[in-house]
């Protein structure tokens, strides 16, 4: 048994090859650029597919691996284009994926034998940015497609691939309802997925293609299943739950239809489950505050738990890491607002300054996960870290999801107001000395927070986040304008356009007086450098205090080692700077 | 006097910042409203921040 796992031992994260527990890496992809995920033929696994972009522009291209001649062949081709990962068929002859190559904004789906790129086609034109391949049925003659229209609504289809007729398996008139993780059955009579139809939870539930029929398996956990997987032979279910933060992990037989927690998981956050062809052993991904990401085999007839990699740590000690304590506060509404605190340790005494990071999204969660260097911050400038779980967070169901959509959207800045008071209640944290920063959406809270709290925080880094919806509706790739459109608001309608224009940081920000840092990947296809370049100008003409820092080979976020250094290296100095007050 | 001791600090300074085996910024960064050189005191900092090695993603497909 052997396996691919993605990891970063010099500057981009590669494939690597495993063969034993704890075994020795084999390096396998040496590119420039990351290269995360990766697929085996799944008959003989001669060779993998994976995908790869370029300076982090997410137009990312499929290609071939071969594990005889380590030769690699470029799938596709064409600029500015978006494929999607391939999923394969069962007899492994073909994959079936999305791209957006007509016209730069729609996802269509094409099949293509991989062996031989000249057999690629269109199999269906498809309106929209959110369509995605989900599964093959077992014999092949159909696929289940998923069509993504927001975090509370999407729809599944099945395609024949023949004739090309799709058939619709969720009411799209029904009402929204959030279907994804669909999996065919072993016979093809229907699938498996996760929901949060007539819930507020997300649920496993079964559909039947003959009567539409919906099962819902999962009823007596109130916290939303985040993941499924099917053995390969059609006779267990794998899930997981997302239990405030942790992840639990959970059994069916489905002969029998009994369900079980399988409690051997250490606390901590897990996914990327992928069931081996024998039906048994499991690979799982498994992260806790004091463990980076480390690959596991779970089998699932003994339960027993082994490790395949061994994290290093760079000199971390585990036992030194702070674990992070779950804090809620009330915001301005008298909703409960959740987060993840972590603490420095008693050496440093005193009140403790504090940094609060707001996640991107906003439809995202921090977990209480391993947050590598970072704990700098805590461990060696006896700084806090506050991260905050705002309204729009998932994780705590629909209605909490949609709290901060269209005109609710300055809501979840006061939560972090409310967060505010709540510091300055705490005996050991120091409500003088704040900061706060975020990336994407986190970037755009940093400087709402900056705007309407300036007299109450240090200073604040904003990475990669959006200034004005306006601008940045109009300039995101456009495959993804309208999956924005649902959560920020429809900009064309004019009162729309005029209430984001009111709401933005750049139109504010003559009432931002704290320090800024920007930090801005020069090929973002999300939010365009020009949101982070245009913020940056605004401060100076005001002659505020910007440090501006941008990587021209990077996208939404940096990738590379040497780029990611730098950029912490930088925030450190910010932060001793203007946070600590150091000269 | 003074011109000379400030210009020998910068002059140590840089040669120390040079002879060190951390990073340098890049051809590829642009950075605006700050310094590079005061990264130098930071840059020890290298072996705390850097874990050495991390799973960092996971398309972990079983052969």
């Amino acid at each position: 048994m052997n396996m691919i796992i993605t990891t970063r031992a010099e500057n981009t994260a590669q494939l690597h090859m495993l063969e034993s527990p704890l075994g020795s890496l084999l390096q396998i992809t040496k590119e420039i650029e990351p290269v995360r995920n990766a697929a085996f033929e799944p008959t003989n696994g001669n060779y993998f597919l994976f995908l790869k972009d370029t300076g982090g522009d997410e137009f990312t291209h499929i290609y071939k691996y071969d594990l005889t001649d380590k030769s690699i062949d470029a799938l596709t081709q064409g600029q500015r284009i978006q494929n999607g990962f391939p999923v394969w068929s069962n007899r492994g002859d073909l994959i079936a994926y999305t791209s957006t190559r007509r016209n730069g904004a729609d996802r269509d789906i094409y099949i293509m034998n991989p062996n031989d790129p000249s057999t690629d086609r269109l199999l269906i034109e498809r309106k929209g940015g959110g369509w995605g391949v989900r599964d093959w049925s077992p014999d092949d003659k159909y696929l289940l497609i998923s069509e993504f229209v927001s975090r509370i609504e999407s729809h599944y289809y099945l395609l024949q691939i023949e004739s090309g007729l799709l058939i619709e398996l969720t009411d799209k008139h029904k009402g929204e309802a959030y279907f994804s993780q669909g999996e065919f059955d072993a016979n093809g009579t229907g699938i498996f997925f996760i929901t949060d139809l007539n819930s507020d939870f997300k649920r496993v539930a079964y559909m039947d293609f003959g009567t539409k029929e919906i099962k819902f398996l999962s009823e007596s956990i109130p916290w939303d299943v985040e993941e499924i997987e099917l053995s390969k032979q059609g006779d267990k279910l794998v899930f997981t739950t997302n239990e405030a933060g942790e992840t639990s992990l959970y059994m069916i037989e489905l002969s029998s239809g009994n369900a079980k927690e399988i409690s051997v998981l250490p606390r901590g956050v897990s996914g990327n489950m992928r069931f081996h062809n024998n039906g048994v052993d499991m690979s799982i991904s498994i992260n806790s505050a004091r463990s980076s990401t480390d690959v596991y085999v779970l089998n699932t007839e003994t339960e027993k738990l082994t490790a395949w990699t061994e994290s290093g740590m760079g000199g971390l000690v585990p036992e030194e890491l702070s674990i992070p304590e779950l804090i809620k506060w009330n915001s301005f509404d008298d909703l409960e607002i959740s987060g993840f605190c972590y603490k420095p340790p008693a050496k440093f005494t005193g009140k403790r300054p504090v940094i609060i990071n707001i996640h991107g999204g906003p439809e995202g969660q921090s977990r209480p996960d391993f947050i590598g260097s970072s704990n700098y911050y805590i461990n060696e400038l006896g700084i806090a870290i506050i991260y905050p779980n705002v309204r729009g967070s998932t994780g705590y169901g629909k209605n909490f999801l949609e709290l901060d959509n269209g005109k609710n959207r300055e809501n979840s800045v006061k939560d972090i107001g409310a967060l505010l008071d709540w510091i300055a209640a705490q005996p050991d944290l120091d409500a003088e000395r704040v900061m706060v920063t975020g990336g994407s959406y986190g970037g755009y809270m940093s400087l709402a927070v900056s705007v309407h709290y300036t007299d109450r925080i240090r200073c604040a880094v904003d990475v990669v986040g959006i200034s004005n919806f306006n601008t940045f509706l109009k300039n995101t790739e456009s495959y993804r304008t309208d999956l924005r459109r649902v959560e920020y608001g429809d900009e064309r309608d004019p009162e729309m356009y005029e209430f984001l224009e009111s709401i933005s940081p750049l139109n504010n920000a003559e009432k931002i007086r704290n320090p800024l840092l920007i930090v801005q990947g020069g090929n973002d296809p999300r939010v365009p450098r020009t949101e982070a370049e245009q913020m940056k100008e605004k401060i100076k003409s005001n002659g505020g205090v910007v440090w501006y820092l941008e990587a021209t080979d990077e996208g939404h976020g940096f990738a590379k080692k040497s780029n990611s250094d730098y950029q912490r290296y930088v925030t450190v100095m910010f932060v001793k700077q203007f946070l600590l007050g150091d000269s | 006097m003074r011109v000379t001791a400030i210009a020998i600090i910068f002059f140590v300074s840089q040669l120390l910042y040079s002879q060190s085996d951390f990073i340098t910024r890049g051809d590829n960064l642009i950075a605006d409203g700050f310094l590079l050189y005061p990264l130098q005191s930071v840059m020890r900092l290298r072996n705390i921040l850097n874990p050495a090695v991390q799973i960092s993603a996971h398309g972990i497909p079983l052969k």
